[in-house]
């Protein structure tokens, strides 16, 4: 964990020393992830979260916290079982000033924790249970439509790993909408 | 331009370590699903009446994942090749908590894990009452979830549990109904166990002997096989053939199997009524601690089974006999109800007595002559014989 800890931070650094003065910009985005799991039948099933993310860009760069999480329930109404998993996200994403099909491609990276929050009901009586968190990162790589600002469209390509889910690493997508301000 | 590249140059040298830091996490957290040792579960169990979520300690779990463990095997929806199950085994999710308790995170990692649970406190069990299932390397027992099984009707069978002998395997058809699942059936299982441990007290020794067309506790398990493509086994050409002496012994056996296995389910799980939790259509027929304490007379059983075997569904026969068999030996412990600790331990002296007595009964069947029948009544006194502090006692009908 410090090794990652230590990555992490001369990842902070070298973005810092690439800071330009430029007035910083709020941006704000929502929408649809996709991830894949594996479940007890050994099928990988998509799994769709809606996240939102809060971030400031200076120039190229542009530092985030992103928050998402889905629900699911299964079994029959003696032995239910509610499932809550939660991803909480910060991140940095390096955009190219290269043009490419009208959109500006970036890098993405991130790093935060998941839990899962559970619900269990047996006959009518449900106990609620909670995750430790599991730490969570990953990488990605999309492109963001240029030339309309305010106005955020980007799509992402991620690759996340996580201690606890399965398959490690998962390959999930993300669209966002939103602004930047 | 040359700076950008620069630039993206370290972004991408940051991304690798970045992604080899993640592996090495995600790593350690496989390595820490293994758990040579005892690992604490959140499961429901049967306690005051009712299934509740309760903490339990499993001592056999090699991998959480996989559920790996000498307890036992699970197969998903498994085929027949070669006269033994082949399938994929299922893995589950489940979460820890800062306590360090898995909790399951879908309702059939929940079952998988519950089915384990039981089948290590059985094994256990049977360790404690000193029941050999001839096999000292502790092999973990094979259990299938979700198999394509068929009906009497020839239908895709749901809602049913099964032990079958051949297999040596315990299989769990798809549950449907909105009740407690059979797989976390605390007595469901036992009951299911109990029919492994007739199969090799009784059935297995008395090999061409056992009065039936292969020696499958559940006439079903023809066509059950039949359906795996285990045509060898699912013929049933000589059934046609079997004696009237045999046809009353398969249905006294069955019925004896049938009965003790529903005490198994009690002695296990302290649940009178453990059939109607999930299968609340055989309240009234199944449940231990109603109905009249009568026991079908030899001359009415032999009658009966040759009717009803004519009609094809002797196995109606059998399960009276068996609740009739159940009924008397529950009254029979009931006796203790108002001391737990005397309670306790006369329901530990029963299991462990009814074992004996099956295999005396065992001896005795292979000893009968040709023409000689063994009584409906003749376990049960067998089983006085071994527990004289227990007083059995039922009306035989004439």
């Amino acid at each position: 964990m410090i090794k990652f800890f230590v990555l992490i931070l001369s990842f902070v650094c070298s973005v810092s020393q690439a800071q330009q003065e430029n007035t910083p910009q709020v941006f704000a985005t929502v929408g649809p992830e996709f991830r894949s799991e594996r479940n007890a039948e050994q099928n990988v099933a998509p799994k769709q979260m809606t996240s939102l993310s809060l971030g400031v860009g200076y120039s190229h760069w542009i530092y985030f916290l992103e928050t998402g999480s889905f629900e699911e329930t299964s079994g029959n109404s003696s032995l239910l079982v509610k499932r809550k998993f939660e991803n909480y996200l910060g991140g940095v994403i390096f955009e190219s000033e290269t043009i490419f099909l009208k959109s500006k491609p970036f890098l993405a990276g991130l790093f935060g924790f998941s839990r899962e929050l559970i619900d269990t009901t047996v006959t009518g009586q449900t106990t609620n249970d909670v995750s430790r968190p599991y730490w969570v990162g990953g990488a990605g790589t999309g492109l963001r439509l240029a030339n309309i600002n305010p106005i955020w469209v980007s799509i992402e390509v991620r690759l996340v790993f996580s201690e606890h889910q399965d398959p490690s690493p998962s390959v999930g997508g993300l669209l966002r909408l939103g602004l930047l301000l | 331009m040359k700076r950008e590249i620069h630039r993206l140059q370290v972004i991408m040298i940051v991304f690798l370590g970045v992604l080899s830091g993640m592996v090495l996490s995600a790593c350690q957290g496989r390595i820490r699903d293994q758990h040579p040792g005892a690992v604490q579960v959140r499961i429901p169990m049967y306690s005051n009446n009712a299934y509740k979520l309760q903490t339990i300690e499993l001592i056999s779990i090699d991998d959480m994942r996989t559920l790996g463990g000498w307890a036992a095997r699970f197969f998903l929806s498994p085929t027949l090749s070669r006269g033994k199950l082949v399938g994929m085994q299922p893995q589950i999710n489940t979460i820890r908590t800062e306590s360090g308790e898995y909790i399951a995170t879908d309702s059939f990692s929940l079952q998988l894990l519950t089915l384990y649970a039981h089948m290590e406190k059985l094994t256990l069990l049977d360790d404690e009452l000193g029941i050999s299932r001839g096999d000292e390397s502790r092999e973990p027992r094979t259990v299938a979830i979700k198999v394509n099984m068929m009906s009497e009707s020839g239908q895709p069978d749901s809602d049913n549990a099964r032990y079958n002998g051949k297999l040596d395997a315990f299989l769990f058809a798809p549950y449907l109904r909105e009740d407690l699942p059979l797989t976390v059936n605390a007595g469901v299982i036992a009951h299911e166990h109990f029919h492994s441990i007739f199969y090799k007290t009784v059935i297995q020794p008395l090999g061409d002997k056992y009065p039936g067309p292969d020696g499958n506790l559940h006439g079903n398990d023809q066509k059950l096989l039949k359906h795996f493509g285990f045509e060898e086994a699912a013929s049933s050409e000589n059934v046609g053939l079997l004696s009237e002496r045999d046809i009353y012994h398969a249905v006294l056996l069955r019925g004896l199997n049938e009965g003790l296995a529903d005490i198994w389910g009690w002695l296990y799980s302290d649940d009178t009524a453990f059939v109607r939790r999930s299968l609340p259509q055989v309240e009234e027929s199944r449940t231990l601690s109603s109905g009249e304490l009568k026991l079908k007379s030899t001359k009415e059983l032999r009658a009966q089974a040759q009717a009803y075997h004519s009609w094809g569904n002797s196995n109606a026969v059998s399960y009276e006999l068996g609740s009739q068999y159940g009924r008397i030996l529950f009254a029979s412990l009931n006796q203790f109800a108002g001391d737990p600790v005397k309670m306790k331990e006369m329901k530990k002296k029963m299991g462990q007595k009814i074992n004996s007595a099956l295999q005396k009964m065992t001896i005795h069947f292979q000893s009968l002559p040709g023409d000689e029948m063994m009584t409906t009544e003749f376990f049960l006194q067998q089983l006085q014989v071994e527990i004289p502090e227990v007083k059995i006692e039922y009306k035989a009908a004439k």
